[in-house]
């Protein structure tokens, strides 16, 4: 061990500064918030010890959290997939472009999901729930309704209207990988792959692209997963926070509720110790499934 | 297929070729690059560093000082002395034989009615100046009404206004980290002698009297403050002489003389005299011959740039001419606000406008600074006589011949609007595009009556593009209504389509108005030169700009433009940390009054931070300040319940400070029998009603909620709306702000007589029945009256669609300032209430406010409750109200919390009698532990009932048993409860 250790202290030496940041900005915290899901904490008394009792509160005496996990997720099995899939599809699509086109289209469709905070307001103007709301208006004036809908106050619509904004917004880090990793594939197997017999791009696309980028795509997957188990934003800057009757609750925004209005970091602890849990169970089980691809 | 991949094989290889090309570069040449860019970039480096380092400041040059004169004895017209004055309060006169150094004049207080008795020897048209001397008081104008012969002069409510003269408190400038500090603006003691203005400052500068020849009582009943009366004076209105007259009149002789004398600068930062204390000198850091100048520190150099641009300010400057002589006039100025249009001054020279061009003199639009030489567009600057010695020069802002046009404009936008009010009471504001409204048939002189508005706009259009000389964005809203106009009139079906775009191009109109109804100008130096003297270029050469932008650039690596200028503590002196939860301009303003008044008169140093958003945080963590200032009432209260804030009821004097509120400014911050702030404001909701509107449907304004009921139909057969407060906000501002004031709820409970609370505050009191009953009313609002939720009270209250709203009273500021074309023809009144047996009206509303808190971690807190105590004074907090409505100007108006401080802010004596009358009935909702759940559980509720059809009293109950859950857990989590 030591011997090992001897042998490669260059490269320990070259990873320590990131080892120490990892370790006391990703690692510890994670730790930390694993000991504090155990205790009642709010920030002004010290720590105390409560047992389970945080993880009692959150499975049968909070309702709320109970929509909040269901919104979540409705959210990761939605918006994640078709996301997903959707991303792919769209750097598969342009992957072909000549160069400067494809910088061009990468970039358009990406911009969703850098300017996604200043782009709210927009989509409230969309959906806004005055009559003069551009959908309002425009289904009143094909006289779809008489009536302006509170499109996102209206527990009927909200979670409906948000997936879609969500989707829009869905192209995100993983489709970045997927136009990178298709770059990366050896032109050559294309070749090797007609002398194979194969007979069309969807071939190709099983047969050579996908199992060649295997790497980028359980990047693209642990991203997306991680993405759409942490929606919150959407939610709060569009349906409100908290929202009507709780309707568009996700974990992230209920945990939210609980740090910083309330201040009972405990519960919240509590609360992001078991979103880590699923975040790890959902990686894990789609990195199985994804390297079946292709056999 | 195998085409295609053997494409893609090529464009692979031409690919690889490129490459190899680019990497064939031969060596010599690469190097030959890199060097000359390296040497390059050493270059840029070093210019810029020697450029920078080479810059010293200029010394400022040595400027004299006037002290303010009395204003000179009049020299024509009618003078009425104080020993003419009739009546005083309808009693005999008591003259002071001798005041302020003038002999026999009155003292007239506030509420005073003066009578005089003036004797007019022909019929005409006269202006009404008086000689007086402001008297000690809150730094307010004097405000009275005016009557003529018994009957007011104008509409019966018109307040007319003699100011105060305001200058410079210091003539050097003290400064901090080498950034100067503007100085504070003090009265100049003198006596005065104002013209009256006209009540709408778009007719005209001054007011005018008609008066038939005999005798005349002039009456004048002081709403506000006090002051010295010497005489009236009533001069007639003269046509001046032309500046060929003027010229005529001048001895060629004396004016031959100081031909080629050295041009006098006058730096036009340092006025002798200003009309406001608003008007303090500015900063221009956009070119380098501005002066006194530095590339990177604060130089106050400018006057004017943001805002001296009202009808009536005015500025004067006093400066020394050497010899006898004709002189020209001129000035370095930039007026880039008002794009394609001029920005107008009345010139006077020593109280007089010596020819009838300096009425109205133009400064045309650019984009940067301009020399300008009074009378250049003749081809010949104009000569001004001048004699050896001291003179005055005096501009005024004035609409000139815009007034009367902007005027028209207005009425015409007002008739724009009518017709679209007219319209949408037929068609709604969402016509149905496939109905045919036949609107020509249900309003006969619809098709007539947009003929003469199509005509009057166009003609006021191409008046616009005459006066200004090009096309603007006035001209361009005018006609391009008026073609739409003839579109309408031409086919009036097709007005129902195009009613929207039609209501939009009308708020075009009536914006480009209000812009337009302010002149600003910006001026830095005033020359006074013989005639064959050459002014100096408008602006820096380009090498000079050049090495500005450097220094600048430069500089900014070394500047921190954040610092609020903190002096550093000195050793063993007292001092308070203060942070500021609010905007910058608050934090300078504060910053300023701590520096010239608390910090020189108690030794205690106070450090301002602006920190927003962080606070709670902050202290938790051990890392807050002493004092914090408009801190939001759920941050307070989140601080209170965790032990983090100095009570404040136990310190001496505190009683004395309550004193000064309303009774209920300090429940919000009451915890556990301690107050732990003061409120510096408290915001609650007022009624503001169109009243043409109201007249045309034979309404009167609601006085109850059952009045309000009653003409609720009657508007909406008429498509129109009544606007109800409702807010919809995120949790954390749901929190911070309270529940006051974001719906109708807690107004409409606390009518019905009870709070939203139990007195032990342990619970809300939402299950009983008149908690329900409040809430079905408030729901039905929305439920069966179909009230808009989501709306814009000003833009909708201006157009017409909403003639009634209720808002909270920054609605007014907004509404004198920005729309002006319905001013006069609404009102604020109080807010519609519950009848109760004995025949009153209870009319509660609630509020919302932010306060100041001291933290219990402060260490010196005797020093914290003494800067607590001046902060809170009405002093204080009446200048601070003032010197932030300098900054922000009328939209930003501030209004104190404090009472006193009330008194004595720019609130006119008429609107403060309205505020106070709604003021007294505010209650407002106390903050407890687990009191945010309320809110949004409230709103929980009412979205159940209005959206999901829920019924009020099982909606309500359902959410209640929440609230009371919540507040029962946190007060078990804070130890109130076991």
């Amino acid at each position: 061990m030591i011997r090992a250790l001897k042998e490669h202290k260059e490269s320990y030496l070259l990873l320590t500064p990131y080892m120490i940041f990892f370790l006391a900005f990703t690692i510890a915290p994670v730790i930390i918030c694993i000991a504090l899901g155990f205790t009642y904490f709010s920030m002004v008394e010290p720590p105390r010890f409560i047992g389970w009792h945080n993880y009692v509160r959150m499975f049968l005496d909070d309702d709320v959290f109970i929509i909040a996990v269901k919104n979540t997720l409705i959210f990761a099995f939605i918006t994640g997939p078709i996301g997903y899939v959707l991303s792919f599809i769209v750097a598969w699509m342009i992957n072909d472009m000549p160069r400067t086109i494809r910088s061009i289209l990468t970039t358009i469709f990406y911009i969703p999901a850098i300017a996604a905070p200043s782009i709210y307001p927009m989509w409230f103007q969309v959906f806004s729930p005055d009559e003069y709301g551009y959908v309002n208006s425009f289904l009143i004036n094909l006289g779809f309704i008489d009536q302006p809908v509170a499109w996102l106050l209206d527990p009927k619509y909200m979670m409906g209207v948000l997936i879609l904004i969500q989707l829009w917004l869905s192209l995100g880090i993983s489709f970045l990988a997927f136009v990178a990793g298709l770059q990366t594939i050896d032109k050559s197997l294309y070749e090797a792959g007609v002398m194979d017999g194969i007979k069309n791009r969807f071939q190709e696309l099983w047969y050579i692209t996908l199992p060649s980028m295997v790497p980028q795509l359980v990047f693209g997957a642990v991203m997306q997963i991680v993405a759409s188990f942490s929606i919150a934003d959407v939610s709060i800057e569009l349906a409100g926070f908290p929202s009507t009757d709780y309707a568009a609750e996700t974990i992230v925004t209920h945990l939210r509720d609980y740090l910083n209005i309330r201040y009972e970091l405990g519960y919240t602890s509590a609360i992001s110790v078991f979103l880590f849990l699923m975040m790890v169970f959902s990686s894990r089980l789609t990195t199985k499934l994804l390297h079946k691809v292709g056999s | 297929m195998k085409m295609k991949s053997i494409g893609r094989r090529n464009g692979y290889n031409r690919v690889q070729r490129g490459y190899d090309a680019a990497r064939g570069l031969p060596m010599k040449k690469k190097a030959i690059w890199l060097w000359t860019s390296a040497l390059l970039f050493v270059l840029i480096v070093a210019t810029s560093a020697a450029v920078a380092l080479t810059f010293s400041e200029a010394p400022n040059a040595e400027a004299k000082r006037y002290e303010a004169e009395n204003a000179s004895a009049p020299l024509a017209g009618i003078v009425s002395p104080a020993a003419q004055i009739a009546a005083v309060d309808g009693a005999e006169p008591q003259l002071l034989a001798e005041a302020q150094g003038r002999q026999r004049v009155l003292r007239w207080d506030e509420g005073q009615t003066v009578e005089w008795k003036v004797v007019v020897s022909e019929d005409a048209s006269y202006s009404l100046s008086v000689g007086y001397y402001p008297l000690d008081g809150t730094g307010q104008d004097i405000e009275f009404r005016l009557f003529a012969d018994g009957s007011p002069v104008a509409e019966k409510d018109t307040i007319f206004r003699l100011n105060r003269i305001w200058r410079d408190a210091q003539a050097d400038l003290a400064r901090i980290n080498g950034n100067e500090l503007r100085s504070r603006q003090e009265e100049a003691r003198v006596w005065l002698e104002s013209r009256i203005g006209s009540a709408d400052a778009l007719v005209g500068s001054s007011l005018q009297l008609k008066l038939a020849k005999g005798e005349h009582r002039i009456r004048l009943e002081n709403l506000r403050e006090s002051a010295l009366l010497d005489y009236l004076l009533l001069t007639k209105q003269e046509a001046g002489r032309t500046y060929a007259e003027y010229r005529a009149t001048l001895d060629p002789q004396a004016t031959a003389g100081a031909a080629d004398s050295e041009a006098i600068v006058i730096e036009a930062e340092r006025a002798y005299l200003k009309s406001e204390s608003g008007l303090y000198p500015t900063v221009d850091r956009s070119s380098p011959i501005t002066t006194p100048y530095h590339p990177t520190k604060i130089r106050i150099n400018t006057i004017g740039a943001s805002n001296w641009n009202v009808s009536g300010q005015w500025i004067s400057w006093k400066f020394e001419v050497p010899e006898d002589g004709a002189y020209k006039i001129g000035m370095r100025y930039r007026q880039n606000k008002l794009k394609g249009a001029f920005s107008a001054r009345k010139m006077y020279i020593d109280g007089q406008v010596p020819f009838q061009e300096l009425d109205e003199v133009r400064f045309d639009n650019a984009s940067g600074w301009k020399v300008k030489e009074l009378g250049e567009e003749t081809g010949e600057p104009y000569a001004v006589y001048l004699t050896k010695g001291t003179h005055e020069l005096k501009m005024e802002v004035t609409l000139g011949a815009m007034g009367p046009f902007l005027q028209e404009v207005q009425e015409t936008v007002y008739q724009l609007n009518e017709r679209y009010r007219k319209i949408i009471m037929i068609t709604g504001v969402k016509p149905d595009s496939y109905r045919d409204y036949e609107l020509d048939k249900s309003m006969p002189d619809l098709v007539a009556s947009l003929k003469t508005l199509r005509d009057r706009l166009k003609d006021e259009s191409d008046r616009l593009v005459a006066m200004t000389g090009r096309q603007n964005e006035g001209s361009r809203a005018l006609s391009r209504l008026s073609g739409q106009l003839d579109g309408f009139a031409a086919d009036p079906d097709s007005i129902p389509k195009q009613l929207g775009n039609y209501i939009n191009n009308v708020t075009a109109l009536a914006d480009w108005i209000i812009d337009a109804r302010y002149q600003p100008l910006e001026l830095d130096k005033l020359y006074v030169a013989g005639a064959s003297v050459k002014l100096p270029a408008d602006d820096a050469s380009l090498v000079a700009k050049a090495a500005h932008e450097i220094r600048a650039f430069v500089g900014s690596f070394f500047e921190d433009y954040d610092s609020l200028g903190t002096e550093s503590t000195e050793a063993g002196g007292r001092s308070v940390e203060v942070w500021i939860g609010s905007g910058r301009d608050q934090a300078y303003v504060v910053k300023r009054l701590i520096d010239e008044q608390f910090t020189p008169s108690t030794g205690i140093n106070v450090e301002v931070n602006l920190v927003r958003n962080a606070l709670v945080v902050a202290v938790m963590a051990g890392k807050g300040p002493d004092i914090n200032l408009f801190t939001r009432r759920g941050e307070a209260m989140d601080l209170a319940i965790r032990g983090a804030l100095s009570p404040l009821d136990t310190r001496e004097s505190f009683d004395g400070l309550k004193g000064q509120y309303m009774p209920s400014a300090f429940e919000p911050y009451e915890y556990d029998g301690h107050t732990y702030a003061v409120p510096d404001e408290q915001e609650f909701f007022m009624m503001y009603y169109r009243e043409d509107i109201l007249d045309d449907l034979g309404l009167k304004p609601p006085q109850t909620w059952d009045d309000l009921m009653d003409i609720a139909p009657v508007l909406q057969n008429s498509n129109l709306q009544i606007g109800l407060p409702y807010e919809n906000l995120d949790a954390s501002q749901l929190k911070d702000r309270g529940i006051g004031t974001l719906n109708l709820f807690p107004t409409l409970l606390m009518q019905r007589g009870i709070s939203l609370y139990n007195d032990a505050r342990d619970a809300t009191r939402l299950d009983e029945p008149t908690a329900a009953d409040a809430f079905a009313a408030w729901t039905n609002f929305y439920k069966l009256y179909d009230y808009p939720l989501y709306k814009s009270d000003y833009y909708r209250f201006r157009t017409g669609q909403m003639p009634i709203v209720i808002a909270t009273y920054r609605l007014y500021s907004l509404l004198s300032v920005a729309a002006p074309e319905i001013a006069g023809s609404w009102r604020m009144a109080q807010i519609p209430g519950v009848p109760q047996p004995d025949g009153t009206i209870n009319r509660a509303s609630a509020a919302t406010g932010t306060s100041a808190i001291m933290l219990n971690s402060a260490k010196d807190k005797d020093a914290a409750w003494q800067f607590m105590q001046w902060w809170n004074s009405p002093e204080v907090q009446s200048q601070y109200a003032q010197e932030l409505e300098n900054e922000t100007g009328e939209i930003g108006r501030k209004t104190p919390a404090n009472v006193e401080a009330f008194k004595r802010s720019r609130w006119s004596v008429d609107e403060q009698r309205m505020l106070l009358e709604q003021w007294k009935e505010v209650q407002e909702v106390p903050e407890l532990p687990g009191s945010y759940y309320t809110t949004r559980s409230l709103d929980n509720a009412f979205r159940g009932v209005v959206f999901q059809w829920r019924s009020p009293r099982e909606s309500l109950n359902k959410w209640n048993k929440q609230i009371n859950e919540e507040i029962k857990r946190k007060r078990y989590e804070f130890g109130v409860e076991p």
